[in-house]
């Protein structure tokens, strides 16, 4: 019989199954093994880069601080990120709406933007909120009371990215519960609070930390933040290493950095998965009840006041102010203010330049990513071909490896035999690896939440009323996807054009990006005032481009609840 | 052996109905086997259906003869044509064949015109024959004037009816249906029952249709296959597995049944004589060849057992059981009566009349069935 073969392992899927295990293989696969392979290479196999690096005092020290950074902003997430979440998803708080988008922004902003924002208000000299302290209690002093370029100084930072993990993972946890679970406690004599503390809270114990593992993972892999206010972590250390073509040295600590994430996220997926226990939605949807707590609510909405304040309105309302500042010392007086930073900055070419690369990056990402991601999860999740639960990890892999340290794999793969052939090094191509590297779990995951949403039998009426499998993804699955693939496409976009942890790497001479170039104004040819100015337009575009993403994804479930594959 | 099913004649035009057969199906998936080597013959233009409870099969049937799953062995055949061979399968999209999913699977980006034509396009029909078709077989569901509306704006009798318009606008070779009235409420679900019996008469297809509903499995078959656990238990007609079920899982899945375990048990020219707890009752030995040692058991359908009053007289070639009345439950167009016999006063005999209840709690009452309707089981 010719043309008999299995169904959904006809010859498409599998040249589609091998076509994406080729591309993983050589994006991510490749990059990770680089990783791990040379830092048990010298001449030969060997451990001595792990020897030296375990007595390089300085190593140890940015392993150090790498985990007090993450332990502590984890930490501090749970803390601030468990009451905001409870106000905002039971509670009748004041500013519900503006926590959950302070919440927002603080995901998709990229993380230098803030960092210049609290450099601006709380440098120890300079800083505004400083100045104005100082002022006040009349000090004498001429710095302090805060001190930003400290430890603290970058948890703090760092901090409204690792909350705003714990509050997208619990708000929905939250809000889903069943409040026959609190009647219940309620009946046995328990007050609404105690009813909280004593049956909602343990229900959320696996939400609440993964969340926090997730801000630990995510805090581990920071570069701008650390590198502005000039902490030694791990991924500033990478890094320097590699400037001093110390490349062993960068070798153990990315597998140390990719150990610690791994080991991160590995328990959150562990807790996520085995979270039956845990489970208090039964297929259903229930709204859970607002609780009045009385005054304790105005506690709740004086936390969120602050919150939004501290973490959105302060940092970028500062880096607002001073891009429009003629001179930074003479802050917020009459006379001030101009628009010519801005002037500046459009018109400046070697921004210019940076800034259609990053477009150029951007769009080319998002596109490669949406189709690779596509055809992987249908692979996943729409044959039965063995090969499929190896896509589904290889893709998620660079979720566990930081941007720094696949900058540093690429630099090791397109150096050496034979990458060096592809003449990738130095150009903007090895950039493009390495943001389809970063991005593609993005692209797998939405597409796998997307394609969940599909029934499989439209596909399969489909190919009984006379569609090829490929046809059939064409013509049903792909038209029926498409609000998700636009809203991923955008996603990837949003998040790409400000990448900096790869891109400070592998950048060379005339591949500047978004945010090398504006790392480099900052650090001093052009100015706090004329970066600053670059940061709001950066800001824009972003809080523009997610507006659209928003409203796109309002037409499809599966995206509200897919936000960054998260929680 | 011809290599792969033919397009057929062009869709829309009469065509000679062709039989299918499977032979020795078997599908396991690892260590468990779904379905255990079963044979079913569908006549040309008849339609069978595959019932049984969930997990029996039925579905993964269906869909390895859709194509839609592949055989772990044994062969598929329609007419002239092998749809399936072992693993070698011909791909669902080059089988020649409708189906109408329990989901309906309409796809909710396409208007219910372009649901209905999407076949015909991909059979290589133009435009405006596919428009004409599709108008046509619209026409005959009664949903014609809903061509331009989008599924999410249909009811689910309407969707249904879409649904099935869809499944037949090719004139497929075969028509399969899962569990297609599943979701449907009870009257819409009869009306639809019908009008599936009425549109595959017409069009004269061969059809296979799975169901769990013993109701909709009597009313629209021709033939009916009872499996469980992967395997066909008995095939016949309708009147054939309601009259003479083969076992007591068929006598109790489809309509309901009395089970009676009788002692002593002989069997004499098709006549079953035995002793249920000391009072003798005959029954027709059906299928039967052997009394089994003694040990046999029968089902006695609850409308076919009649109420008499504790003194009537013994009318010859009539089993009679003592009893009294424990429970009368009034369900509308119907009584049941539940009477425990003396015989067994732990057991409950169920029996159903036409109202009004013929005997209330607590009263004696003799209960009088027919030997001819009472059935002896394998098992």
């Amino acid at each position: 019989m010719t043309g008999a073969r299995g169904i959904g392992a006809g010859g498409w899927s599998r040249a589609v199954a091998a076509t994406m295990a080729a591309l993983l293989a050589v994006l991510i696969v490749a990059p990770v093994g680089a990783i791990f392979l040379s830092s048990f290479y010298d001449g030969g196999p060997s451990l001595s880069a792990y020897a030296d690096f375990l007595t390089d005092r300085r190593m140890l020290a940015a392993t150090l601080n790498s985990l007090a950074v993450a332990t502590g902003i984890a930490a501090l997430s749970v803390l601030v990120g468990v009451p905001l979440a409870f106000g905002v998803a039971r509670t009748r708080m004041w500013f519900r709406g503006l926590v959950s988008a302070a919440m927002i922004l603080s995901l998709i902003s990229p993380e230098f933007l803030l960092a210049m924002g609290y450099i601006l208000m709380a440098g120890p000299n300079a800083g505004y909120a400083n100045q104005a302290l100082r002022a006040v209690f009349d000090l004498s002093a001429t710095s302090g009371p805060f001190d930003i370029f400290s430890l603290w100084g970058l948890i703090f930072t760092a901090l409204p990215n690792g909350v705003a993990f714990v509050f997208l993972a619990l708000v929905p946890a939250l809000a889903n519960m069943d409040p026959a679970l609190e009647d219940a406690a309620r009946l046995k004599g328990a007050s609404p609070l105690r009813a909280v503390i004593d049956v909602t809270l343990p229900l959320m114990r696996p939400a609440i930390l993964a969340g926090a593992l997730l801000a630990f993972a995510t805090s581990l892999a920071m570069y701008g933040a650390p590198e502005m206010l000039g902490i030694d972590v791990l991924t500033v250390a990478i890094r320097e290493a590699l400037l001093g073509l110390e490349f062993s040295t960068a070798s153990v600590a990315s597998v140390t950095l990719v150990a610690l994430s791994a080991l991160a996220l590995g328990l959150q997926r562990a807790l996520l998965r085995h979270g039956d226990r845990y489970r208090v939605l039964g297929g259903k949807a229930f709204a859970a009840r607002r609780l009045d707590l009385g005054a304790a609510t105005h506690l709740l909405s004086a936390l969120a006041f602050l919150y939004v304040m501290v973490a959105l309105i302060l940092p970028y309302g500062t880096m607002i102010a001073v891009s429009a500042m003629k001179s930074i010392g003479n802050g917020f007086s009459a006379g001030n203010w101009t628009l010519q930073n801005f002037v500046v900055v459009l018109g400046d070419p070697s921004i210019r330049q940076a800034v259609w690369l990053s477009f150029w990056l951007a769009a080319v990402t998002a596109t490669v990513v949406i189709v690779i991601g596509v055809l992987t999860a249908y692979v996943i999740l729409r044959t039965r071909l063995r090969a499929r639960s190896l896509l589904d990890y290889a893709s998620i892999l660079p979720l566990a490896v930081p941007g720094t340290a696949i900058g540093f794999a690429l630099i090791v793969i397109y150096l050496n035999w034979p990458g060096n052939l592809t003449g990738f090094y130095g150009t903007a191509m090895i950039l493009l690896v390495a943001y389809l590297a970063r991005f593609i779990p993005i692209g797998v995951r939405n597409g796998q939440s997307g394609l969940l949403q599909i029934a499989p039998e439209l596909e399969e009426a489909a190919r009984v009323s006379g569609s090829t499998e490929f046809g059939a993804l064409m013509r049903i699955t792909i038209p029926l996807m498409l609000p998700m693939l636009v809203y991923t496409w955008l996603l990837v976009f949003i998040l790409a054009i400000p990448e900096l942890s790869a891109s400070i790497i592998l950048r060379g001479f005339g591949t500047q990006t978004v945010a090398t170039s504006l790392l480099s104004v900052w650090n001093g040819n052009g100015g706090l005032a004329v970066a600053c100015a670059y940061g709001v337009c950066i800001f824009a575009v972003v809080s523009a481009l997610f507006l659209l993403a928003a409203l796109v994804g309002r037409r499809s479930p599966a995206i509200r609840k897919s936000i960054f594959g998260g929680g | 052996m011809t290599d792969h099913a033919a397009p057929g004649p062009r869709p829309g035009s009469p065509r000679q109905a062709q039989d299918l057969r499977l032979s020795d199906v078997r599908k396991s998936y690892g260590a468990f086997t779904a379905v255990h080597g079963i044979d079913i013959d569908v006549a040309a233009g008849s339609l069978v259906s595959l019932i049984g409870p969930s997990g029996c099969g039925k579905t993964t049937t269906l869909r390895m003869i859709a194509g839609l799953e592949p055989l772990s062995s044994g062969r598929i055949t329609s007419g002239a044509v092998v749809l399936s061979d072992g693993a070698l399968s011909v791909p669902p999209e080059r089988r020649d064949m409708g189906m109408v999913f329990q989901t309906y699977a309409l796809w909710p980006h396409l208007r219910v015109a372009d649901n209905v034509g999407y076949g015909l396009r991909r059979r290589g029909m133009n435009r405006t024959e596919v428009a004409e078709r599709v108008r046509q077989v619209l026409a005959i569901v009664g949903m014609d004037h809903l061509a331009d509306r989008y599924p999410g704006q249909l009811s689910g009798g309407q969707q249904q009816r879409v649904a099935l318009a869809r499944a037949v606008a090719s004139q497929p070779r075969i028509l399969l249906f899962d569990e297609p009235l599943s979701n449907l409420d009870a009257v819409l679900r009869e009306q639809m029952r019908f009008e599936i019996r009425r549109l595959q008469q017409e069009l004269g297809i061969t059809s296979v249709y799975v169901t769990h509903s013993q109701d909709e499995a009597l009313a629209l078959s021709d033939r009916i296959v009872v499996m469980e656990s992967g395997r066909v238990v008995q095939s016949g007609t309708p009147t054939e597995i309601y009259d003479r079920p083969r076992n007591a899982f068929v006598a109790g899945f489809i309509g309901l049944s009395n089970i009676l375990d009788l002692s002593s048990a002989s069997l004499n020219g098709g006549v079953l004589t035995g002793s249920y707890h000391g009072t003798p009752v005959m029954a027709a030995a059906g299928a039967l060849d052997r009394a089994g040692g003694g040990m046999r058991r029968i089902s006695v359908r609850p409308t076919d057992i009649r109420i008499a009053g504790p003194d009537a007289p013994a009318k010859t070639g009539v089993n009679r059981l003592p009893g009294t009345v424990a429970s009368t439950v009034f369900t509308g167009g119907l009584v049941d009566t539940f009477v425990a016999p003396d015989a067994d006063p732990h057991a409950l005999i169920r029996v159903q009349s036409a109202p009004p209840a013929p005997a209330g709690q607590g009263m004696r009452v003799t209960l009088e069935f027919d030997p001819a309707r009472s059935v002896a089981l394998e098992d």
